[in-house]
């Protein structure tokens, strides 16, 4: 016999992280996570001029290995051109970061892992990471130099084009990066749930103003 | 600050990003005699000069390649996957 | 002191770096100074009437600015607590606190300065010669040295200086040297369309050409580097960092960079070294004194700092440059009493000479420095005639307050060198000048021996532009031969206690003399015996007076006595700069917070930090043992292994057998090496046909996933393997009110029959699904849950209320160790080393030899037919006293074995553990003696686990 008991939520690896500093924390997705830590509108300000980072873990992660990659994408994603190695495409919601040939990240809004695995069929091996990596948006005109104190990459607006992905080292562990922003850059940063306060922590100090939901929102609703 | 080694996936990178798997080696067949096996397990030809071996890109994509290195300047000549063609 | 004096300054100059409308304050040991915007610290201390800026390295002799761009020792300070800070070329600021180092009470009056009359008790090699016997002498008398001698002071309690961090730049181009080289080699490198950086050390771009004030035929010195320095401003793709040293060139040209609090590793594709030449000074009898300058120096301070250097100046010179800084002495409204050329002839073709000439002042050719008069400050100089580069007893002596010494130009090759650039003697300038160059590497400017701002500016534009195009440059640019008479002259030594090689460490040329006598010959064991060169300067203002006594006094050539090696840093770093921002990567499991708020005494586990214990670890023990306890394994490695070949695969990687394993079933599993060692244990869980879930242990994770990989990637085995640690939180549940505690929150039919020891199941907890794994590593019914890492907190919360009524605990890492020794149960890399297998480690059991094949057959093979030479046994002390791990077994007083694990049972009260013994021993019952702080206590072998040997509990 089960006691009855408060239902489960999902806590990202930097919840003390936000909790600690006031944030308002909101329940998205089964998930609690920060909206805003003082203004949504100031933070989506400071992110214009300068770069601001927000907690994007609850974000659905599914890494889908196929032998026949482009064949895949095309029948589970309707996507005629698949993304090179080491580039990424939108598909009906979800961001494809191809990061190897026969291995691409598909990113999913909160949620929503169970819908992209739902999609694969054939010859594909599919495992959920959503739990296992944190993820960071980091959003801004300096978003490469706050990720150029962290990584050896060259993260450069040059040498880290739009829509394209890595794996590499940043702030001494194994990280995946995906940019998806061009006019207003934005960098998504994917680790080992494992270093949530140790990549956060790293952020800040490297200059990157912690940011909410709200704010990531409105400047995404901006394009 | 160590040399630049070049993952056939994600492109030239610092040693730093890789964990070294030593040089390539043939392991015997079952049933090969003792001394086979002895050298398999214990030794290395260690060249001073071009050597083939294994490294695994640790901190990017998690997949082991092969790399040429002179071992004398730590110069990487060429890597590829292991079950391309290493001519 | 106290405010600037502005009678201290020339009149307003185009060409000068301050600027008089903005006031910058700061403070020297506790006095407000007064700054102009542009000033460095050093220039505004000087406007202000100080002259002593340091004190020296042993003697405590007062030095003044010298060089003025940051290459001699002389001006080192403590500037906002740190250390060592070079204040000619670090910007007044306002607010900052300044103050002298490596004397008491003050720079102006050390009482320490009383060393400079025990030179004759410190020769070189001193602490070679006199401090090695009695061996606690040198206790006695290092404080007193730390104290005496040295530099700044690191304050190693202060948390208050900068915050260090790092910054990684790429780039197509990088360029060191903002001089008239490296300034036209960025332009041409940016003009072909690529990214470049400009590394420049001084606080703007120019170089040499700031001030120079000389006509050039497109305008004056200092109007060419500002335009050129304009034209790179209005450059998008150039990047310049000036006040940033590039201290050193590494492995695929990468530079590292100090910029104030930062370091900086950029990464180019090309790299152009402009770095130019540095002027070296004289050796000569008080060589040191405040007063004494290089022309360049002098140049710096007059030109951009607008500050008059005294009032009668001798100059000495072994070159044309002797002759522009007398002209520029002349124009700032000094008296110049002479000008002593060590070369034989009057340079007719040159035009300052003839200025010179004209303007009525003393020019002395063939004559040298031999001595300055003076003890705090220069009063007087005296130059003698040379004969064949040799001093003659014909001396005169001059009344002046400042020397101007020019020693001629060692070039700047040290980054060249770094990256394998070759270099030759140049006979016709005296020095070596690179050779040939690695690819990728570029040389531009007085780095290559050129002179002549034309070359110069042709020959960075050449190098910039090859750098960009990934053309491969000359080797190097050939430099048009100087006319005969402008050829510098070999700099003579002259004779005297007090002529120093090294400012630094405060060597005299005698000492080197002795350090050569006593048979230091070659040049790199004279440097390491005499320290010359490895004090701040890193041999740019001494490593060419070093050579070349070492030439003369061995009578080799100047390219058979080469150089020392120039290694990285180029110039000190602070350590702060290269660590960087504290970040270490720390692992933290989903329940970290709550461990955390239960006041866990938190230790680091590899990467990880685990809780050691919430209270007294024997309480956890107990309340495992007699009721429930739970603990955080989320650290446990997970890997998730699937595809057709999966069970195949573990069956050739694992000692066992899995592909006979039935899904829902779990299975013990050791992984060995080829040779048989053990790699890491776990247990492997068979979810489905095709699909594993393997734990390992918390730091091998890694280990076994690469491995797994390893043997994958040369086969064609259908198998994927993804590490899912971080995905899963995992607790342990376990003593006798496990089952009770779970049931309450779960459908999962927990019943004895219904689920067994070594099965695993699938279901919910409190709403979370859930793995369950009856495993027993702690020896008591118990199962791991393992659950998506982001319901850490709210599975263990659950479990916590669920099992209050039954007295639940948590437990940590010394509680778990302590019951699974208790079981027996092995930890490797803890029980065993690296040579262990599972033949003597107590897991015979787990090697299956009627395998065909897997990995570790064949040493384990061997390893069965030369039989175990020692055993892992347990053992029981006969009284309770813990050993430490590693505490030698003996027999007879002979160590024959090792502890590798022990304990106090909290439920027998005995001190007990795990050791490696000779197989002979281990026997039940054997009487051993243990080793402990220092005495031979009695234990005897026990082979059964001392608790529930039978396994009762565990399956219950």
């Amino acid at each position: 016999m089960t006691a009855a008991l408060k239902p489960p939520i999902g806590l990202s690896p930097m919840h003390d992280m936000h909790v600690r500093v006031g944030a308002v924390m909101v329940k998205q997705d089964g998930w609690l996570m920060p909206s805003r830590y003082t203004s949504s509108t100031e933070e989506a300000d400071r992110a214009r001029r300068s770069a601001g980072v927000c907690d994007v873990s609850s974000a659905g992660k599914v890494i889908v290995y196929a032998g026949d990659m482009d064949a895949v994408l095309k029948t589970a994603f309707g996507l005629d051109a698949a993304p090179g190695v080491l580039s990424a495409a939108w598909a009906d919601g979800a961001l494809l970061a191809r990061m190897a040939r026969d291995e691409v990240w598909a990113l999913a809004p909160a949620g929503g892992a169970g819908h992209l695995h739902s999609r694969l069929a054939g010859d594909t091996h599919a495992v959920d990471v959503t739990s296992g990596l944190a993820g960071v948006a980091i959003v801004g005109p300096d978003a490469f130099s706050v990720l150029a104190a962290l990584t050896e990459l060259d993260v450069s607006s040059i040498g880290f084009a739009d829509m394209t992905c890595a794996q590499a080292s940043v702030a001494e562990i194994g990280a995946a990066l995906v940019r998806r922003g061009a006019d207003l850059p934005r960098i998504d940063l994917y680790f080992g749930r494992e270093y949530g306060e140790h990549m956060w922590t790293a952020l800040l100090d490297a200059g990157a103003a912690p940011m909410g939901s709200e704010a990531l929102l409105l400047l995404s609703t901006e394009g | 600050m160590g040399f630049l080694l070049s993952c056939p996936n994600c492109g030239e990178r610092t040693v730093y990003e890789y964990r070294s798997g030593g040089e390539q080696t043939v392991r015997p067949q079952p049933g090969d005699p003792a001394q086979e096996w002895t050298r398999y397990f214990y030794l290395r030809r260690n060249a001073a000069g071009d050597q083939r071996e294994w490294w695994y890109h640790a901190l990017g994509c998690r997949r082991w390649f092969i790399a040429v290195r002179d071992t004398v300047t730590n110069q990487v000549k060429r890597t590829y996957w292991p079950g391309e063609a290493g001519a | 002191m106290a405010v600037a004096n502005p009678e201290a300054r020339l009149a307003s100059h185009p060409a000068q770096a301050i600027d008089r409308s903005r006031l910058v304050a700061f403070q020297f040991e506790g006095q407000p100074v007064r700054a102009f915007e542009g000033d460095s610290i050093a220039s505004a201390l000087y406007a202000a009437g100080v002259r002593i800026f340091s004190r020296s390295f042993k003697y405590h002799r007062p030095r003044g600015l010298t060089c003025v761009a940051g290459r001699c020792p002389n001006c080192l300070m403590t500037v906002d607590g740190v250390p060592n800070v070079r204040a000619c070329v670090e910007p007044a600021r306002d607010g900052a606190v300044v103050s002298g180092q490596n004397a008491w009470p003050s720079l102006e009056r050390d009482a320490l300065s009383v060393m400079d009359r025990f030179g004759w008790a410190m020769p070189v090699g001193f602490y070679y010669k006199s401090l090695y016997r009695p061996r606690l002498l040198w206790k006695a008398v290092s404080p007193i040295i730390r104290r005496v001698a040295g530099l700044g002071t690191v304050n190693v309690d202060s948390t208050s200086g900068a915050a260090y961090g790092h910054r990684n730049q790429h780039a197509e181009v990088a360029v060191v040297g903002g001089g008239p080289a490296g300034m036209s080699a960025a332009l041409a490198a940016s003009e072909a369309g690529v990214r470049v950086v400009l590394v420049d050390d001084q606080p703007a771009l120019g170089g040499s050409l700031r001030y120079d004030l000389r006509a050039y035929p497109d305008g004056l010195g200092y109007e060419t580097a500002h335009g050129l320095a304009g034209a790179i401003q209005s450059r998008s793709n150039i990047e310049v960092l000036t006040g940033a040293t590039a201290f050193g060139l590494y492995e695929g040209n990468l530079l590292g960079v100090h910029q104030g609090s930062r370091l900086i590793k950029l990464r180019a594709e090309s790299v152009v070294a402009a770095t130019g030449a540095y002027e070296q000074p004289l050796v000569y009898d008080r060589n040191d004194l405040p007063g004494t300058y290089l022309s360049s120096g002098l140049r710096r301070l007059m030109h951009l700092y607008r500050l008059r250097p005294g009032t009668a100046a001798l100059v000495a010179t072994t070159n044309d440059e002797g002759y522009r800084a007398t002209l520029d002495l002349l124009n700032a409204g000094v008296r110049v009493v002479a000008l002593a050329d060590s070369r034989p002839r009057f340079p007719h073709d040159l035009d300052a000479a003839m200025e010179l000439q004209s303007r009525g002042i003393l020019v002395l050719p063939s004559h040298g420095v031999v001595r300055a008069e003076g003890a705090r400050n220069v009063e007087g100089a005296v130059v003698s005639r040379l004969d064949g580069g040799r001093l003659t007893t014909e001396e005169r002596e001059f009344d002046c307050d400042l020397v101007c010494v020019s020693g001629g130009f060692a070039p700047a090759g040290a980054l060249l060198a770094q990256d394998g650039a070759q270099f030759a003697f140049d006979p016709s300038i005296g020095e070596s000048v690179p050779a040939k160059l690695p690819e990728g590497l570029f040389a531009a400017g007085s780095v290559t021996g050129a002179s002549g701002l034309d070359d110069v500016l042709r020959q960075g534009r050449e190098a910039g532009r090859s750098a960009a195009t990934g053309g491969r440059g000359p080797a190097t640019s050939p430099s048009p031969k100087a006319p005969e008479s402008a050829a510098p002259a070999p700099a003579s030594v002259a004779p005297g206690s007090r002529g120093f090689v090294c400012l630094c460490e405060d060597v005299t040329s005698k000492d080197v003399v002795t350090a050569i006598g006593e048979g230091f010959t070659d040049i790199q064991t004279l440097k390491r015996y005499s320290t010359v060169t490895m004090g701040p300067c890193q041999g740019k203002m001494c490593h060419r007076a070093l050579a070349s006594l070492c030439a003369g006094e061995t009578g080799q050539p100047p390219d058979v006595v080469g150089a020392t090696t120039q290694r990285p840093p180029l110039q000190p770093v602070p350590l702060g700069a290269l660590a960087g921002a504290a970040h270490l990567p720390i692992k933290r499991t989903p329940m970290d917070r709550r461990h955390r708020e239960m006041g866990a005494r938190m230790i680091d586990v590899g990467p990880w930090q685990r809780p050691h214990s919430y209270g007294d670890p024997r309480d956890e023990c107990l309340a495992v043992r007699n009721r429930v306890g739970i603990i955080d394994v989320s650290t446990l490695g997970k890997l998730d292994v699937a595809g057709p070949d999966a069970p195949a695969f573990l069956d050739r990687m694992y000692t066992h057998n899995f592909s006979t394993l039935r899904p829902g079933r779990i299975r013990y599993g050791m992984l060995c090496t080829d040779s048989g060692s053990i790699l890491d244990d776990g247990t492997v869980t068979r979810l489905a046909e095709d699909r594993y879930f393997v734990t390992t242990s918390t730091t091998n994770v890694d280990t076994v996933e690469d491995w797994f990989k390893w043997w994958l990637a040369a086969s064609d085995s259908r198998v994927r393997v993804t590490n899912v640690t971080s995905a899963y939180a995992a607790i342990n549940v376990a003593g006798p009110s496990a089952r009770q505690t779970l049931a309450k929150l779960t459908d999962v039919d927990l019943a004895p029959r219904a689920f067994r020891y070594m099965r695993s199941a699938e279901g919910d907890v409190a709403g979370v699904r859930c793995l369950f794994l009856r495993v027993g590593f702690v020896g008591e019914t118990g199962w791991e849950l393992h659950f998506p890492a982001q319901y850490g907190e709210h599975i263990w919360d659950a479990l916590l209320e669920a099992g209050e009524e039954f007295g639940i605990a948590p437990f940590g890492v010394e509680a778990q160790r302590v019951l699974r020794l208790e079981k027996k149960h092995i930890i490797p890399s803890q029980d065993t080393d690296l040579v262990s297998t599972p033949l003597d480690s107590d897991a015979e059991w787990v090697v299956r030899f009627d395998k065909e094949d897997f990995i570790g057959r064949a040493g384990l093979v061997a390893a069965r037919d030369r039989g175990a030479r020692e055993l892992l046994v347990g053992f029981v002390m006969r009284d309770p006293v813990v050993p430490s791990d590693g505490n030698a077994v003996t027999v007879d007083g002979f160590p024959v074995g090792r502890v590798t694990s022990a304990r106090i049972s909290p439920t027998t009260g005995q001190a007990f553990g795990l050791a490696r013994v000779p197989a002979s021993l281990a026997q039940d019952g054997q009487e051993v003696h243990v080793h402990i702080d220092g005495r031979d206590l009695p234990a005897h072998v026990r082979l059964e686990p001392l608790y529930d040997p039978e396994g009762e509990r565990l399956r219950a």
